[in-house]
């Protein structure tokens, strides 16, 4: 009886195995045949782009080709280049992949700005897939309605200072060029942007010489050691609009909140004694946190590249102080102070944050 | 009693037949596909009261899973069940009697009913009987014994039991630290807050960068 039942399990999943084993043959199959076709594609249109002009920074002749050079390159093709690629993200054990889709339109008549067409959306699953707009990022999630917010860049895994001014890291990072690197038969540019105090994460990103967008992305910290990453995978580099670009520049979104109605009812319970001086106050309030509708004293500071949040709220009564937990670049702290919790979480290393957590004072 | 055709059996499992009932019955049960099933049943039961097989998945469960494969992709059930598919033609029996403690009961009963003179006489009429009581005391063994009956129960599930793990596993950050739920359910919402807070603070930043702007370019 007892072998006849394991035979049966072991067919029934013999089964079930080769039926996944198909379906995902099936789908590489498709998904392989669709980039033979765009690299073909591609080759024809960058060379297309070489001979016409690029609308790829080109660094003018006798301009000294330094770190800052090339940050800025890589922010005129994150919002001017037309493309699609495939995205990896390592986080500790976990990894991620998205589809990356990027084009500008020409605008349609005389005076109208030109459409930016930015869409992000996870390969496997049904998670949150992002659309963009020019400065209007929609958030399409299954199961919950679309919503909107104002902002030049979908946060997910490029960071949003790409998209601004780079200069405003200056305070707090330094910009070094280094070598030369082969990325997926690409050759790429590493630049390193550096904490000066050591305080944040270094963060390294690979910049393709050719495109000027970012091939690789990396926090490292002290040691040397990646301890997060975002690989491309593949990238297709279009001269004109896609249709794929088009068509998402045709959708209607939901027009954001007019932002700021519920903006800034200042907490002044707290003293941080010690904030790394790079990092500035970005807001301070008071709210329920959405899951636990536990109250909480909040703060949000940043650097320009990476921010942490600060959270006052009433103690626990079970846990070991300090709490501290750690998934790729991001840091959870969790302290017991005199008669509050202090909690400090963001991509910051973890004695950055302990630091700043056990400096929380009440007044 | 409707099932007084299967008396003979319940007999013969309870090793209270005569040499010519013995040969009777096994004849019936080789020809009738019921009998078969009730033969199977029977010293299943047996064995359960017996402690000596823990209860399996019923075999008529198996069949029917057996059935549906089948059904749906042919070659492998073929492949790699040739030697499953004559233990489904010749149905339970074989099945049962590749069972080594029934097969070594059984062969000793058979001997010994050689040489035993006389069967109990008094046995016949307690046979029905007996397969009501088997109900009532397999209930109670069940109930008495719970952790010994607990992990086979479970197995009579074999598909969810063998999804479930996969799906749970997955839960990342939670295995971490030796943290209470109470402070696990603080922990994701102080992280899932945290990226929440993230999507807003560049309308803050715009607006700034834009004053900004407006003040580079004013003087």
């Amino acid at each position: 009886m007892n072998r006849y039942s394991l035979d049966i399990n072991h067919l029934v999943s013999v089964n079930f195995k080769k039926l996944l084993t198909l379906v995902f043959l099936s789908s590489t199959i498709s998904f392989s045949t669709n980039v033979l076709a765009q690299s073909d594609l591609t080759l024809s249109t960058e060379q297309a782009e070489l001979t016409a002009n690029a609308p790829v920074a080109k660094t003018s002749v006798g301009e000294k080709v330094n770190a800052g050079v090339w940050l800025a390159k890589l922010k005129i093709a994150l919002t001017q280049s037309n493309f699609q690629a495939g995205i990896v993200t390592m986080k500790a054990d976990k990894t991620k992949s998205y589809n990356w889709i990027h084009g500008v339109i020409d605008a349609k008549a005389d005076g109208e700005k030109p459409l930016e067409v930015e869409g992000i959306s996870p390969l496997i699953g049904t998670g949150v897939s992002n659309l963009r707009h020019n400065q209007i990022v929609t958030f399409i999630e299954p199961n919950k309605e679309a919503y909107s917010i104002e902002s030049d860049s979908i946060r997910k895994f490029i960071p949003p200072i790409f998209y601004q001014d780079i200069n405003q890291l200056s305070e707090s990072y330094q910009f070094v060029m280094v070598s030369k690197n082969q990325i997926g038969g690409r050759s790429a540019q590493l630049i390193r942007i550096e904490s000066i105090d050591d305080t944040a994460y270094n963060y390294w990103v690979w910049i393709d010489v050719e495109s000027a967008l970012p091939l690789r992305m990396a926090f490292v910290n002290k040691k040397g050691e990646v301890i997060e990453q975002i690989l491309m995978t593949h990238l297709s580099v279009f001269a004109e609009p896609t249709e794929e670009i088009i068509k998402l520049g045709e959708h209607t979104l939901p027009t954001p909140p007019s932002s700021l109605i519920a903006t800034h009812q200042e907490t002044n319970n707290w003293n941080m004694s010690w904030i790394p001086n790079s990092f500035s106050l970005i807001k301070s309030d008071r709210h329920h946190l959405s899951i636990t509708r536990e109250v909480s004293d909040y703060y949000l500071y940043s650097d320009g590249l990476v921010e942490f949040s600060i959270y006052v709220q009433r103690q626990l009564d079970s846990f070991n102080s300090p709490l501290v937990l750690q998934e790729g670049a991001m840091s959870f702290v969790m302290v017991r102070s005199d008669g509050f919790d202090v909690t400090v979480v963001g991509t910051i290393p973890a004695e950055t944050a302990y630091k700043v957590a056990s400096s929380v004072k009440s007044l | 009693m409707t099932n007084k055709h299967l008396e003979s059996i319940s007999a013969l499992l309870d090793d209270e037949v005569n040499q010519s009932e013995l040969e009777a019955t096994l004849q019936q049960a080789s020809e009738q596909s019921s009998q078969t099933d009730a033969f199977s049943r029977y010293s299943l039961i047996g064995d359960v009261l017996r402690n000596e097989q823990v209860l399996e998945i019923e075999s008529s469960f198996a069949a029917n899973i057996q059935a549906a494969i089948a059904n749906v992709e042919q070659e492998v059930v073929e492949q790699s069940t040739s030697e499953q598919s004559t233990v489904t033609e010749k149905s339970s029996v074989v099945d049962i009697s590749s069972h080594a403690n029934w097969r070594s009961r059984m062969t000793q009963k058979v001997k010994s009913f050689g040489q035993s003179s006389s069967g109990r006489s008094s046995a016949q009429f307690a046979i029905a009987a007996s397969v009501a009581l088997v109900a009532i005391i397999g209930v109670n063994n069940m109930s008495q014994s719970n952790s010994e009956y607990s992990a086979p129960v479970a197995q009579t599930t074999p598909l969810v039991t063998g999804v479930a793990p996969v799906s749970l596993g997955s839960t990342g950050v939670q295995n971490k630290p030796s943290a209470s739920q109470l402070t696990q359910s603080r922990i994701n919402a102080l992280i899932a807050d945290h990226q929440q807070q993230l999507k807003v603070i560049d309308d803050k930043k715009e607006l700034a960068e834009t004053n900004e702007d407006k003040k580079v370019i004013e003087p």
